[in-house]
């Protein structure tokens, strides 16, 4: 292994994001039981960086020759983890002594794995046919994840989904009419803009490459969605949709969904352009803040460290899904390099989401902020991804 | 993998990436930079509370500036029941570390409820240690309020509620003066509700009440309570009123109304016993209400002491209506219908006084009017003007029926003649204080009007005298002392009609008669068997006279010692000199 062969930005970016993010944790968890958690992040963050030499180490091969039976395992621990007593909660967690694992973390890898293997195998996607099987693979996750319930996560899967079509050669306007049918079910909360939407499918299908079989499938199947939406939600009473919104966040949100966010964009905005210091935020400090070292870790970062500090995080993000992309882009073979764009997708699908979550640009979803929230198992998932990206660049030229 | 496409895909990807990083760092900008002040604003709301200090309540003085009602920082101990299931281990140890009866706390216990053991009480740290470890006891610190003299004076000065604000009594009359100004500090509170104190922040002390110092005689009162006890105790009355008033200046210097209460708990009492019935109750006082027919009598020269009349034994009408005397009088003088109290002589004078001018004497003497009394929830009785009068109404007002009166009333009324004809507002405070000791306010007597000469006054005292020397009164009589008094037995009115076997005794007294000091007032309501004001409401008077001559310290046994020397000496010179009208007479002969 030649040194120059080695993303040294990458693990830099990746080592001052852990940095950051155990200094976050111990502000946020300052006062109170927080020496613990501090502690025991650092041996998550020991044991992730374990994984990560581990698996950079691990010939790149063996992830190929494993991808199907490592995503059957997968599906299989998720089937477990609903089936097991849950302890009055979510199923999410396997315990084993102090630590408990999540299944669904893992299972993120390892869906990425299944499909770089899948539209390896296959010529560059075109029709809506041949992506039946990658949208299978990515549902049974999806919908067993969703029963947990943790609709966040499960997102994430369909986020894994569209950029690695894209990726694998798919039109873009294949990957854009893909993805309406769910904006349709967005916009149909209100009729102006679901018009408005329509519209403008309609207009790309007219000017599109589509045979006329599927622009009316995809027109069809947009009209469909949008007339059963509101219909169904407004069959619904109001508690269902209350429980339905719960399903949505089910325990993030005990004191309205109002709050956090409100308290979110205090904290960040009350930090201003260079913050209020560390260890100096009131928001966090006054324990105002929910979930302050785990899903809104972002917003004590910007209390503390205000607008520079944020641009900082920012740029180390932005640093490694760069190295992410070019890893991709120069990888020897089409399933590694479909495996760096899914880990690429999947760290900036959870960046975007969580960080707009803080600054209440999108709703409450519950998505950890890679490498920075507190928890062992996105911990350890983010330095195996990052490891296996690690891998690939490494072995990029020795192909 | 194929160049071109992933340059091409690369490309695609940058704008995706450009996109979204320019959505987040717009939100960023408009949420760090642009409201930033708003928000900063926010987290400061969120956090800054003003927490208030609470300001120490004012003590209640008596006149001595003995205390009557104290604020001090002590400890609530609340007993919970069902959280000690071995109560009977906890609740004699309880009873012993708080020292209340331990019976009182097993009578609490039985309910099953949470109760208040004590409030107030002042332990040190170690003993609130102890008492914290005992199942079922909770401390919380706090400004207790405590009324050292029990039950004594307990109408006057009120009580205060759980929050310390007044409800009753002083307490709620100078609330805003007792209570004083809390002050607060800028503190930092968290999420949950806890305060951090912040260092450098705001902070304002809080003013603390003032001190009320009431006109009360804390062992005149102590005197008056335990007589007025005996008294219905021995008469078997309902209640009684018992009202001690300085003419001189109209300082209420006791007050009692039994059965009462204990200020320190209330609640324990019924709500009818927690009333100042001596200001807030109207009766029809009967007899004693004739001393303002007598001084109308006096003023227009109606009649003289030795005028006769003729009490038609016993039975009278007067526009049909038949007044009766509890004795048949024939032919007697004015000063014996007074001294034994005729109905039917003084509604015959009551015609020569006149509606008009029998009116104004008792608008006068402020029949109908509160008398202003700084305390809450005074009646001003009731006095119907001339012309609501029947055509018997002069005859049944000047014998004191037909019109309603206060105990306050009543005493100040007689404080007019005792004091030399000024009606005056009867005084309950003398003034407040600072807790430095220094005056912030002094409420000075008040007149409000003249009502008779001196001369007038002195012709009344005169026939009022002669009540208890020789008529009605005569249990009131004190060896030594002469005692100008007038009782009344006034039959109760219910439903419009006056019922049989129903009284209110009272009798109204002042002393010394040629220099009073002193005003004393006793209703009972009911009293069972003897009846007459003379009977019941005369020997509570006497004994109240007695036990304060003999009492050291009180002020009206001071003034009553100080008439005495001054009257030896006065007596005695009479004697050394008896063609002398003073010290420089000798020169003369």
């Amino acid at each position: 292994m030649r040194p120059r062969d080695f993303d040294w930005l990458l693990l830099v970016s990746v080592l001052l994001l852990s940095a950051v993010g155990l200094a976050l944790i111990y502000s946020s968890t300052s006062g109170g039981d927080g020496s613990v958690l501090v502690r025991r992040q650092i041996l998550w963050v020991g044991m992730g960086l374990s994984a990560l030499l581990v698996a950079q180490l691990i010939p790149f091969k063996t992830y190929d020759v494993l991808a199907y039976f490592a995503y059957t395992a997968g599906i299989l621990a998720l089937v477990f983890v609903l089936l097991a007593p849950g302890e009055g909660g979510p199923h999410r967690w396997i315990s084993s002594g102090p630590f408990r694992f999540q299944p669904s973390e893992i299972a993120k890898l390892l869906v990425v794995f299944a499909l770089a293997r899948y539209l390896a195998g296959k010529k560059k996607p075109g029709g809506f046919r041949s992506v039946l099987v990658p949208f299978a693979i990515v549902a049974v996750p999806m919908i067993l994840v969703a029963r947990q319930p943790d609709l966040g996560t499960a997102m994430v899967f369909g986020a894994i989904l569209f950029p690695l079509l894209y990726w694998a050669g798919m039109e873009p306007i294949y990957v854009a009419l893909l993805v309406t049918p769910l904006i349709s079910m967005l916009c149909a909360t209100a009729l102006v803009s679901w018009i408005v939407f329509v519209l403008v499918i309609m207009a790309i299908l007219y000017f599109g490459p589509l045979r006329a079989g599927e622009a009316a499938f995809v027109l069809l199947l947009n009209f469909a969605i949008g007339i059963v939406t509101p219909f169904l939600w407004g069959r619904l009473e109001p508690y269902q949709k209350n429980r339905i919104l719960s399903y949505v966040n089910p325990e993030k949100d005990p004191l309205g969904s109002g709050y956090q966010i409100l308290q979110s964009k205090v904290a960040i905005g009350s930090g201003g352009g260079l913050g209020k210091g560390f260890l100096e935020g009131t928001q966090k400090g006054l324990e105002f803040l929910p979930a302050r070292h785990t899903d809104f870790i972002f917003s004590v970062a910007g209390e503390e460290f205000g607008f520079v500090g944020v641009l900082v995080i920012l740029g180390l993000f932005l640093m490694v899904i760069w190295r992410g992309v070019r890893i991709a882009q120069d990888a020897k073979d089409k399933f590694a390099s479909l495996t760096a764009m899914g880990i690429t997708s999947v760290l900036t699908f959870h960046v975007f989401v969580n960080i707009g979550m803080t600054i209440g640009l999108l709703p409450i979803t519950g998505l950890p902020l890679p490498l920075l929230s507190y928890g062992g198992s996105s911990c350890l998932m983010f330095m195996v991804a990052v490891g296996i990206l690690l891998a690939i660049g490494r072995s990029r030229r020795a192909g | 993998m194929i160049g071109d496409t992933h340059r091409f895909r690369v490309k695609g990807l940058f704008v995706a990436g450009i996109i979204l990083w320019a959505i987040l760092l717009a939100r960023l900008v408009q949420v760090q930079i642009v409201d930033q002040p708003t928000l900063a604003e926010a987290a400061r709301y969120n956090h800054d509370c003003r927490q208030r200090i609470p300001a120490r309540r004012g003590d209640i003085l008596d006149r001595d500036l003995e205390p009557l009602a104290r604020t001090v920082s002590g400890y609530a101990v609340k007993f919970v029941p069902s959280e000690a299931p071995g109560s009977g281990d906890v609740l004699p140890r309880l009873a012993e570390l708080i020292r209340v009866d331990p019976q009182v706390l097993w009578r609490k216990a039985d309910s099953g409820r949470p109760f208040m053991a004590a409030r107030g009480i002042l332990i040190d740290d170690d003993g609130a240690g102890v008492l914290s470890a005992m199942d079922g006891v909770h401390l919380t610190r706090e400004q207790a309020r405590v009324y050292p003299q029990g039950r004594n004076g307990a109408h006057i000065i009120g009580f205060v509620g759980v929050d310390n604000t007044g409800l009753e009594g002083t307490e709620l009359q100078f609330e805003s003066v007792l209570s004083g100004v809390p002050g607060w500090a800028v503190i930092a509170r968290d999420g949950r509700g806890r305060g951090h104190s912040l260092p450098g922040e705001f902070f304002r002390p809080p003013d603390d009440g003032r001190r009320i110092v009431l006109t009360l005689d804390r062992d005149c009162q102590a005197i008056v309570e335990r007589e007025l006890q005996r008294g219905i105790e021995e008469s078997g009355a309902r209640w009684g009123v018992v009202v001690v008033m300085d003419p001189r200046n109209g300082d209420v210097v006791a007050m009692a109304n039994a059965p009462g209460f204990d200020p320190n708990d209330p609640c324990e009492s019924p709500q009818g016993d927690r009333r100042n019935r001596a200001i807030t109750d109207f009766f029809e006082p009967g007899s004693t209400f004739k001393i303002v027919t007598l001084a109308a009598a006096v003023r227009h020269r109606v009649v003289q002491p030795d005028t006769v009349l003729n009490g038609d034994n016993g039975c009278a009408r007067f526009d049909g209506y038949c007044i009766r005397d509890h004795d048949s009088y024939g032919e007697i003088t004015f000063r014996e219908a007074v001294e034994h109290s005729s109905n039917i002589c003084f509604a015959k004078v009551a015609l020569g006084i006149g509606r008009e001018r029998l009116y104004q004497m008792a608008r006068d003497f402020g029949v109908g009017c509160p008398t202003g009394i700084r305390l809450p929830g005074e009646t001003g009785g009731i006095l119907r003007a001339p012309r609501e009068w029947s055509r018997r109404s002069l005859a049944t007002i000047s014998i004191g029926q037909e019109v309603a009166v206060s105990v306050l009333q009543l005493a100040n009324l007689v404080a007019v003649v005792a004091n030399g004809g000024t009606l005056m507002v009867p005084r309950i405070a003398l003034g407040v204080r600072n807790s430095h000791g220094d005056w912030v306010a002094r409420y000075d007597p008040v007149e409000i009007r003249r009502v008779l000469t001196v001369d007038e006054a002195a012709q009344v005292t005169d026939y009022l005298v002669g009540v208890v020397e020789r008529g009605t009164g005569y249990r009131a009589r004190i060896p030594g002392i002469p005692v100008a008094g007038k009782t009344g037995t006034a039959q109760k009115a219910e439903n419009g009609a006056y019922v049989d076997g129903k009284y209110i005794a009272s009798f109204v007294g002042y002393l010394p008669a040629d220099d009073p000091a002193a005003v004393i007032v006793v209703v009972l309501d009911e009293p069972r068997e003897k009846f007459y004001g003379g009977e019941v409401a005369a020997p509570v008077f006497r004994s109240i006279v007695e036990r304060m001559t003999t009492t050291s310290g009180v002020c009206l046994g001071n003034d009553i010692i100080r008439w005495r020397i001054n009257n030896d000496v006065r007596l005695a010179s009479i004697d050394a000199c008896p063609s002398s009208n003073g010290d420089a007479g000798g020169a003369r002969h």
